[in-house]
């Protein structure tokens, strides 16, 4: 089981810079930032409804330029989207962004995406909140055509472009892993249809874990494939925990560090490095 | 006199990290990188004639690669030359620069154009007889977005309810807009909401002299001030610059080629020789 950490990249946060040296220097598998473009006014709580939302939410730098930033900043650990609001980027453009962070870093990005949950968020990007999965769906599949081809071209619902050049191309073959984040009935179709990996919530989604990976090793199976690499995002880190995560062939756990200073964030890496190194 | 570099950042060029380290031990004051988000193979005929070069199918996403130059660099301005701002969604856009001007510590200059290429905004979703419509109300609703805890803009082509959106750009109230291009839609841009101007170097049109002095004519009866100007293609003949210098722009910048590191640092060399003349 490999481990990594992510921590959204606020801007009254640690540098990433930085972060991504120390995470790296601790050994770390992998390092993920989360994305919102912005915050409407009207979303005061969090996507559970449960608590008012964090400050973190209005605050995060851009994935991409964070992303950039990293890869220059380290060399060996890989760097996830946790996840890209793919829905609330043009297509082409995500297409060239992911293409640029795998150029750079010499093929160490984890592209985990996700269909969104905050209504008018995602529409103030044009898209409506009820077709988000679909529009997904034909954004991954364009890129994918843009990836892997000199000359690309795809005619959909919602995406249309006819005989594009777009270079560089992943250093990644055929392109980095799409991981697929959620547990909606509709983000498990996807993961079996397209994803490289999923991951599932660790304690919600409406049935235990093991169940939710069964199902989900069930609909592969029926679609003609192997079990995919599960992350989890959101390990505590305590010792039933993590077993539970082996038996159930989770590939990867990753730990929440608090979008703080440094003074905060460096001994939480150390609590997880320490972790990490029982584990082993 | 202020010089920069610009360079097509592609996947056969210098590393664009190591080129703004090299950039930067020069002593040069800016770089610049310029954008194509992708080239349809049937693309409206370059502007500067003949076939369209190699780069502008492979650049790197500007955002991406100034990140890692952000990263690598202290002091170094970074501009882009241009962004094709109707190509990107506006909120987006806005958190992109203010995220680069955070992670550089207040470098970014935002260099921006309507673009040329038809079927490139159309793959957009742009119009092409909108696209200065459309760049304006992206700019003015950038602004908003930048200046204000709660923004909302409502225009005919952008429009948004309240919306929160740190972090904010360092520099105040934003990092330099700055309006790429001569036609009278750009100078219009450059005289309502522009805070620089990089003209073409060629006099196509009108001397460069002639097109500064009308262009401070015109800022002067609106009751401003000259702005920075930066001319892209600066000639590695200082007589040349010198005649830029009398003209007004305040900085020259160089082009190197989209080449590997050899020959890209050849051609840096070259530039900075140039350069020491005037320090």
């Amino acid at each position: 089981m490999e481990f990594g950490v992510t921590m959204f990249p606020a801007d009254n946060a640690m540098d990433v810079a930085e972060l991504g040296r120390e995470a790296e220097a601790r050994g770390f598998e992998s390092l993920w930032f989360p994305e919102h473009t912005h915050m409407p006014t009207a979303t005061t709580l969090n996507s559970a409804g449960t608590a008012p939302l964090a400050d973190e939410y209005r605050r995060t730098l851009d994935q991409f330029v964070v992303l950039g930033a990293v890869a220059a900043a380290t060399s060996t650990i890989k760097l996830g989207t946790g996840i890209c609001l793919v829905i609330q980027r043009d297509p082409i453009l995500l297409a060239k962004e992911v293409a640029s962070v795998d150029y750079l870093s010499k093929g160490r990005l984890l592209f985990g995406i996700g269909a969104g949950w905050n209504r008018p968020e995602i529409e103030n990007h044009g898209v409506p909140y009820a077709r988000r999965f679909r529009v997904m769906r034909e954004r991954i599949k364009a890129m994918q055509t843009i990836w892997t081809n000199e000359v690309a071209s795809f005619n959909g619902d919602f995406v249309n472009f006819e005989a594009i050049n777009s270079w560089p191309k992943p250093v990644q073959s055929p392109h980095p892993p799409i991981i697929v984040g959620g547990d909606g009935p509709r983000a498990v179709e996807h993961a079996v249809e397209y994803g490289d990996g999923w991951i599932p919530h660790p304690t919600g989604g409406g049935a235990p874990l093991a169940d939710r990976i069964a199902a989900a090793n069930q609909k592969l199976a029926e679609a003609g494939r192997g079990p995919i690499p599960i992350t989890i995002f959101g390990a505590l880190g305590e010792d039933g925990e993590l077993a539970e995560y082996e038996r159930l062939s989770v590939a990867r756990v990753v730990f929440r560090l608090p979008p703080r200073g440094r003074d905060e964030v460096l001994p939480a890496l150390d609590r997880f490095a320490t972790i990490q190194a029982r584990s082993r | 006199m202020k010089f920069g570099v610009m360079m097509f950042p592609t996947d056969y060029a210098i590393d664009p990290v190591r080129l703004g380290r090299e950039v930067e031990d020069r002593g040069f004051d800016s770089l610049w990188f310029p954008e194509h988000t992708h080239i349809p193979t049937n693309h409206t005929p370059f502007p500067s004639g003949g076939d369209l070069p190699n780069e502008y199918r492979h650049t790197i996403d500007p955002f991406v690669a100034f990140g890692a130059v952000a990263a690598t660099t202290t002091r170094l301005k970074l501009g882009t030359g241009i962004l094709l701002v109707i190509q990107r969604d506006t909120i987006t856009t806005a958190r992109e620069v203010a995220s680069l001007d955070h992670i550089s510590n207040g470098r970014f200059l935002f260099g921006i154009g309507a673009g040329w290429n038809r079927e490139e905004m159309e793959n957009h979703g742009t119009k092409f007889s909108r696209r200065w419509r459309l760049m304006r109300e992206q700019m003015l609703a950038m602004k908003e977005l930048w200046t204000k805890d709660e923004a909302e803009f409502h225009g005919d082509l952008v429009n948004f309810d309240p919306v929160w959106q740190w972090p904010k750009p360092v520099q105040k109230p934003h990092p330099p807009i700055i309006i790429g291009g001569d036609g009278p839609k750009a100078k219009e841009a450059l005289l309502e909401y522009g805070d620089g101007w990089i003209p073409r170097p060629q006099d196509r049109f009108a001397p460069l002299s002639a097109r500064i002095a009308e262009i401070n004519d015109l800022l002067a009866e609106r009751g401003r001030a000259p702005v920075p100007i930066w001319c892209f293609g600066a000639p590695l003949d200082p007589a040349q610059i010198e005649e830029w210098e009398k003209a007004g722009v305040g900085t020259c910048v160089f082009r190197l080629p989209p080449t590997g590191p050899d020959e890209a640092l050849a051609a840096l060399d070259q530039c900075t020789e140039v350069t020491r003349r005037f320090a």
